[in-house]
């Protein structure tokens, strides 16, 4: 009988280590979601932000406003300005000792691949969190390469690599990252498509601008001038 | 764009960039130099734009901006106070350096802030001088000099 007994409690104790063993690692895969933002805010309007090693955020929304000009210190020891508007624009936010942005950087060496119109500016952290020396290592001979926190922070960039595309109009058309170039020019081309679609709008979308645009003149339905023919 | 006593605000399509010129120079001691663009500015330039003009299109216009020292402003070249504003008759096909089929340039020496200046403008097609005279003038229009 007592042997039994030993045994149950025994048996009883193992079970009690083997469940909290298993909520333990349950707990673990609940923090692990929760830190990647999924479960709880699921049910939230918006993005959830996922993090993949070596890959920049997506940055958060907010003051999506684009400045109308960018400008930084050159590794020739410049100040230079470049207008955002009359032309399309990729800015690459890179650093040098980020390893991801290796890939960037010798894919800039030799004449990458650019939306047609489009052309290519590498933004990095200013003199204080950059290395000089490091970066013109890695300098490619036809891509401005500008040191601007400043810019970093109009874009509110939330680390590197990090991708706007600003279109000749001053908006900011997609944004993003990626581990390729190829990566980063695939996902640009999908959010020009989506802007040009966005700005043409669907048939409803289309209507209602333009009832409101007549609206805002003084033509109301039953207004004559809807109805006389030429 | 902001650098020790000098601001631009650059106008829709151009690059602009500034640096000091050489302090070992006489006469020069690091004094301001800016060249303005509505191409990509190339990393080597001269500076009045000697290997820019070359990659100029017709409707382009690059401008510099040189700054001489200041006792020059006691001189008759820089008597004229103020920035320039630009007109199309200003453009003379025999103002370049090195002339270029097309290509015209002007020249205006002035004195701003007890500082002097040359401003010196190429435009890509002298027949579009009516169109390059505008844009020089907005990119003139953004500068202040302290």
């Amino acid at each position: 009988m007592t042997a039994v007994v030993v045994a149950l409690g025994v048996a009883v104790l193992m079970l009690a280590v083997l469940v909290a063993g298993l909520l333990r690692s349950h707990a673990e895969i609940l923090k692990a979601l929760h830190e990647l933002g999924a479960g709880l805010e699921l049910d939230k309007a918006g993005p959830v932000p996922v993090t993949i090693d070596g890959v920049a955020a997506p940055r958060r929304s907010g003051d999506l406003s684009v400045p109308d000009a960018i400008s930084g210190e050159t590794l020739d020891g410049e100040v230079m300005a470049l207008s955002l508007m009359g032309q399309d624009t990729m800015i690459a936010f890179l650093s040098s000792g980020c390893s991801t942005c290796q890939e960037f950087w010798t894919a800039f060496q030799h004449d990458p691949p650019l939306p047609p119109g489009a052309r290519l500016v590498v933004v990095t952290r200013g003199a204080d969190d950059e290395s000089p020396s490091a970066l013109e290592q890695r300098r490619p001979p036809a891509v401005p390469v500008l040191m601007s926190d400043e810019t970093w922070e109009a874009f509110g960039v939330p680390g590197s690599p990090y991708f706007v595309y600003v279109d000749s109009a001053g908006r900011l058309v997609g944004e993003g990252s990626g581990a390729s170039w190829q990566q980063v020019l695939d996902l640009m081309a999908q959010s020009r498509a989506d802007a040009v679609a966005r700005l043409r709008g669907s048939g409803s979308v289309r209507e209602g601008r333009d009832d409101t645009a007549l609206r805002d003149a003084g033509i109301e339905p039953d207004h004559p001038s809807l109805w006389e023919s030429a | 764009m902001r650098v020790v006593g000098f601001q631009l605000a650059v106008p829709a399509g151009w690059q602009a960039a500034a640096r000091r010129q050489p302090s070992e120079v006489p006469g020069r001691h690091g004094n301001l130099v800016v060249h303005a663009a509505t191409i990509a500015l190339p990393s080597s330039r001269g500076d009045f734009g000697s290997d820019v003009a070359p990659l100029l299109g017709p409707d382009d216009v690059f401008c510099s901006l040189f700054e001489y020292d200041p006792s020059s402003t006691r001189e008759v070249l820089f008597a004229a106070k103020g920035l320039p504003v630009v007109r199309p008759s200003d453009f003379q096909v025999g103002a370049l350096q090195r002339s270029r089929p097309g290509q015209s340039g002007a020249q205006f020496f002035f004195n701003e802030a007890d500082r002097a200046w040359c401003l010196f403008a190429v435009l890509g097609g002298h027949s579009r001088r009516q169109a390059g005279a505008v844009r020089v003038n907005a990119l003139v229009r953004g500068m202040r000099i302290e």
